[in-house]
């Protein structure tokens, strides 16, 4: 039997696929009455890991032991990897210490099923209770919901929780059919819909009642991999696109899909563009989603199904969609300006804050913070052009190509790096 | 003439006062580090309270209470000239009345707002970097930030950490912040002796280390992108990479 130490170490190796990080989204202030810990909106990162991803929960499986036997998950059943469990006391005692001294934000708590989804929810639930009551823990929790447990024990997380997702891992039902045989989609959609309908009921509830608890109120997330199957990301762009719409979810997380163990089934080959690039790029794509006023289809189709390695999908759709530009600085609508490459919210919302008082000179326009490098061609500047002789998608490529160069640095041997969907 | 004064932010508001309410300065410095010049007439500025709140307020009322804001901040950075730039962005507000801070290109504006932003970034990065170890009951944390964010920690820590004692320790400016879990005060601070950590405490930080070890994905290692996030400056106090094995 190992002792915590070895266990802690096992079960987060197990859980480091799971790419969900943020603690962001709720606004708790601590209670004052012998509790630890409050939760911030804007969320907190505390480390950077030495894969450049932030850690701002402590990430840990309860336990790694697994009835299923999903190809692309590291802890299968067929695997040979060392096995270990938590008990709900370990985990709490642990969040607890690693928070008081500022490591974490709080605690992302997750499992593979050992015995039974119910058997494993409950465990779950244990531990949320240990330390919201027992520990008065006022911090951050984000929680799995087990698809196929039973909706009361979902609904008692709900109420413990501040996130829930349930993964749907890949995003077609055929290709779950392939990896996760023992695995259905409307069992992962399940949990979902319950969460959205418990978060709805409960807005009416907080309405009605001073003293109503909240429900998962930093909302739920869910998590799709990429690159293990054969989607386009036009596929997955749009699965993403449904779940919005249809869930609210807060967050799909994209996981670039890295071998594990000696694969029983062979998966799809490692396709042209690698997964860490195509998740860099759907990442970008997904902020476009929720931020830009973007949808799918305008970003992607059946003819080009799959994103641009040299090129952000900002600046594609751009270059496709020339007889929109070029927009005068001075006079677009902040959502056409945000249409434009180099430039974000921030950049516009200072724009067209400025040019209230007074038009933008050219001088004026570059020392906005946009990217002059790659804005200059869709912008007019008080009616003139700076992108050279003649707007031509080739153009505008050629004339962009060596300033990607750059962006390799994020990907060293070209294909490392994380995703953060801000510079579009 | 240059206005020199102690340092404080109310004693720079002073200084800012008077030469917005008597007499135009040509300059404002902090006295330790002024360098004379011959034929530059200087005031000493006796830091006035009340007259640099009342100042502050009309700030507040004038322009807006961003704008405020943003001036305090500011002044929490370590650019060598923050004080001056200050003095011209007030000039140029002064004389544009309110709204001028949007004009955010201006030459007089954006030396400002970018170190302000820089100061507000850096306390960011700092509520998750702060590191406590637990000495005696007391959870000390020591850091050193490139600006003086030591009291925008207070507030946040006061609140998650209610009830318990704690200090933080700014090890660049010999400053620390102090709390008994219900009220903190800021004080002069050196710490001149090695801690001895309690076992407890040691394997606590060792079960942190080998967590954070675990979590990242061999296959993705990215050494810059991990110090871009978490600058190499900062790692001394930082208990997952200050130990032999990371550098």
């Amino acid at each position: 039997m190992y002792d915590v130490y070895d266990r802690l170490q096992i079960l987060a190796d197990s859980a480091k696929y799971d790419v969900s990080c943020s603690s962001s989204g709720n606004e708790r202030k601590n209670n004052r009455a012998g509790g630890i810990g409050n939760a911030r909106s804007f969320g907190i990162c505390h480390a950077w890991a030495a894969d450049g991803r932030c850690i701002s929960l402590l990430k840990i499986l309860m336990t790694n032991h697994c009835v299923y036997d999903c190809a692309y998950c590291i802890n299968r059943s067929s695997n040979d990897v060392p096995r270990a469990s938590l008990t709900p006391e370990e985990i709490a005692k642990t969040t607890m210490a690693f928070y008081r001294r500022n490591y974490i934000e709080g605690l992302f708590l997750s499992s593979a099923v050992d015995v039974s989804p119910n058997q494993t929810m409950e465990q779950i639930v244990k531990t949320l209770e240990l330390l919201r009551h027992q520990w008065q823990f006022q911090g951050y929790i984000h929680v799995k919901a087990i698809p196929g447990a039973d909706p009361r024990l979902i609904q008692q997380a709900g109420f413990l929780a501040d996130r829930m997702s349930a993964n749907i891992e890949l995003p077609s039902s055929e290709s779950l059919q392939r990896l996760a045989p023992q695995k259905q989609l409307q069992t992962i959609l399940k949990p979902m819909n319950q969460i959205q309908h418990g978060i709805e009921e409960n807005r009416y509830a907080l309405k009605q009642y001073r003293n109503a608890q909240s429900f998962v109120p930093a909302g739920q997330s869910t998590q799709m991999i990429v690159g293990a199957t054969p989607e386009s990301d036009y596929q997955m762009i749009h699965t993403s696109q449904k779940l919005y719409d249809r869930f609210q979810l807060k967050r799909v997380f994209y996981s670039a899909y890295i071998p594990v163990g000696n694969p029983k089934k062979i998966l799809v080959p490692i396709p042209k563009i690698a997964p860490l690039m195509r998740e860099h790029r759907l990442y970008q794509a997904d902020w476009l989603l929720r931020f830009y006023g973007f949808r799918a289809e305008e970003l992607l189709d059946e003819i080009k199904p799959h994103f641009d390695a040299d090129f952000d999908p900002k600046m594609i759709w751009a270059i496709r969609h020339l007889e929109q530009f070029p927009v005068e600085i001075n006079r677009a609508p902040f959502e056409t300006l945000i249409r434009v490459p180099g430039i974000g919210h921030k950049t516009a919302s200072r724009i067209v804050n400025q040019r209230r008082l007074a038009s933008l000179s050219v001088e004026e326009v570059k020392k906005t913070r946009l990217v002059w490098k790659r804005a200059r061609f869709f912008l007019t500047v008080r009616g003139k052009y700076y992108g050279g002789r003649s707007i031509s998608p080739e153009g505008i490529k050629t004339a962009l190509q060596p300033e990607w160069s750059h962006q390799l640095r994020l990907f060293p041997n070209a294909k490392g790096g994380q995703a953060r969907g801000l510079s579009i | 003439m240059d206005y020199l004064y102690d340092h404080s932010f109310d004693g720079f508001l002073t200084a800012a006062a008077i030469h917005f309410q008597e007499k135009r300065t040509s300059g404002i410095f902090p006295e330790t580090h002024y360098q004379y010049r011959l034929g530059e007439e200087v005031r000493s500025i006796e830091t006035d309270p009340i007259r640099a709140a009342t100042f502050y307020h009309e700030l507040e009322e004038r322009f807006s209470s961003d704008v405020a804001h943003k001036c305090g901040r500011a002044f929490l950075s370590d650019h060598p000239n923050k004080e001056n730039l200050l003095l011209i962005y007030l000039n140029f507000g002064f004389k544009k009345g309110r709204g001028f801070d949007a004009i955010f290109t201006h030459p007089d504006v954006e030396p400002v707002q970018t170190i302000a932003t820089a100061v507000e970034w850096e306390a960011a990065r700092f509520l998750g970097l702060i590191r406590f170890q637990e000495i005696k009951g007391i959870l000390y944390a020591s850091f050193s930030p490139d600006n003086a964010i030591l009291g925008l920690m207070a507030d946040h820590f006061l609140d998650r950490l209610h009830g318990e004692a704690w200090i933080i320790h700014d090890t660049k400016r010999n400053l620390a912040i102090l709390c008994n879990g219900v009220k903190w005060r800021m004080v002069p601070f050196k710490r001149d002796f090695a801690l001895t950590l309690p076992r407890e405490e040691l394997a606590v930080q060792q079960l942190w280390r080998g967590y954070f070890t675990h979590i990242a994905i061999p296959e993705r290692k990215n050494p810059r992108l991990q110090a871009q996030y978490m600058p190499r400056r900062y790692w001394k106090d930082l208990v997952e990479v200050n130990s032999p094995q990371f550098r």
